[in-house]
């Protein structure tokens, strides 16, 4: 669901979120009238997102719903190849290791997943506000995906010919619970441009959480997306490659990855929403190269200039050029004007061609 | 068995020719059509995709069922349903907009091997 407020999308020197100080919206948010509440919450939570000060709201978020700071909430349901969610329950959080890889896949990368989104940007789960983490596992019969269908997590077992189990790779588990994150924020439409930035956004934070959990740098990193998916004599690499758009896969059964690296070769409308997990691939390579610009680990700078971008600044129409205004923007705030990290900003999105 | 107005037959059993477009997905691909004539089935596998086609009511289906909010990475497909000598009929629609019963057709069909 929505919030009912959206953000400010004024950071500096907007009323509301500057005038009461803190120490104010904090007791307000717990002992204020019902309708204050809600809306000192939201300006809490909007203001210290833009100062990047989230730890101060974990205490607050345990005093309002209960949830202590750094729990998660994770349960895995087994469908047993049905399709009617969620299925079986068959380990929460806590339980002991299930005799089941897909289980246990799903269960400990989604834990991962929050962990990052927690330690890199403060973020409570999906929602920012402790949401359960729910995943099924053994959707249908040899079930060549899995998905976010707007409340959980969904994995099939890939048919054993083109792929494996889709639980077997984190950064397709951050994918998918990015969806929902995506969901929760900027809610961008899942049609032609805003649909491609959605997917997007899905890769970029999926990698970025297999390069923190394997604690690489921008260097060492391969930034492929679902590498080991495919089952044993797919010609292929990963399902995307945010360094080389386009360069995945070559395999006569499934054709070849067609994702574009620049403006010029965008697909224009057609199947899959108007190609939303083609041109992707071109903010995909926006990020890479702002990522490999800075240096150093992805998470600590390009990634936050996205973070922030997609909860403060990103509508559910936008645009590629709307990205790359908001994430020229955001870096602008983050880092100050003209600095090395808004140029980084400003030199990727025109070596794709979106400036 | 759900009774299906356009009444299926024998006749129809032996003489369907499915053809099957599914796009999307969180990887994207785009496979190639399945393409399957019920005539080349194992009898047994034929009355299963005609029993499953009258269950989701195929021919009164509208041609297109659009999800009003898509969910991401769902697969998207196309079925078009030829028979001897009638009018064939095609559906383009959104995973999580299927019915049930649509969708344990659509799943059957990607299954099935190219028979055509």
């Amino acid at each position: 669901m929505k919030k009912s407020h959206a953000p400010c999308s004024i950071p500096v020197g907007c009323p509301v979120c500057t005038i009461i100080p803190s120490h104010m919206l904090r007791h307000l948010s717990r002992h204020g009238p019902a309708a204050l509440r809600e809306k000192a919450w939201q300006t809490l939570q909007h203001s210290e997102r833009i100062r990047g000060q989230r730890d101060v709201l974990a205490g607050l978020v345990a005093g309002r719903w209960g949830v202590s700071p750094g729990s998660k909430r994770r349960t895995i349901y087994d469908l047993g190849h049905d399709t009617v969610l969620p299925g079986k329950r068959v380990r929460g959080e806590g339980d002991a290791k299930n005799r089941d890889i897909h289980v246990n896949e799903a269960y400990d990368h989604s834990g991962v997943t929050a962990d990052f989104y927690r330690q890199v940007f403060g973020r409570n789960s999906v929602d920012d506000q402790g949401m359960r983490l729910d995943s099924s596992v053994h959707y249908y019969t040899d079930f060549d995906n899995a998905f976010w269908n707007g409340a959980q997590m969904v994995y099939g077992d890939g048919d054993g010919v083109v792929f494996q189990r889709f639980t077997k790779c984190l950064d397709i588990i951050g994918h998918e619970l990015t969806h929902g994150v995506t969901q929760y924020e900027a809610g961008l439409a899942y049609q032609g441009q805003s649909g491609a930035l959605n997917e997007s956004f899905s890769d970029v934070f999926g990698s970025m959480v297999k390069q923190w959990k394997k604690k690489q740098t921008v260097a060492g990193a391969d930034w492929w997306i679902g590498e080991g998916l495919f089952a044993r004599g797919v010609r292929g690499d990963a399902l995307r490659s945010l360094k080389a758009p386009g360069t995945a896969y070559d395999d006569p059964r499934i054709g070849r990855d067609p994702q574009p690296a620049h403006m010029r070769d965008y697909v224009k409308g057609g199947a899959d929403h108007g190609g939303v997990h083609t041109n992707s691939g071109i903010p995909n390579h926006a990020f890479y190269l702002v990522a490999a610009a800075l240096g150093g680990h992805s998470w600590e700078k390009a990634g936050r200039i996205w973070y922030d971008t997609l909860c403060t600044v990103l509508r559910p129409h936008a645009t590629f050029a709307d990205a790359a205004r908001g994430t020229l923007r955001s870096a602008g705030i983050l880092y100050g004007s003209a600095s090395r990290e808004q140029d980084a900003v400003k030199s990727a999105w025109q070596q794709v061609g979106v400036l | 068995m759900v009774r299906d107005g356009a009444a299926l037959g024998a006749f129809d059993v032996l003489n369907m020719r499915l053809k099957l477009i599914r796009t999307g997905g969180v990887a994207g691909l785009a496979p190639p059509p399945v393409v399957v004539d019920t005539a080349a089935l194992p009898e047994k596998e034929a009355q299963r995709v005609m029993a499953l086609v009258a269950e989701a009511r195929f021919f009164h289906l509208p041609a297109v069922v659009r999800s009003r909010k898509p969910q991401p990475d769902r697969f998207q497909y196309s079925l078009e349903i030829k028979r001897k000598g009638r009018r064939r009929h095609a559906v383009r629609c959104d995973e999580e907009a299927a019915s049930g019963a649509l969708c344990r057709l659509l799943h059957a069909v990607q299954t099935l091997k190219n028979l055509s």
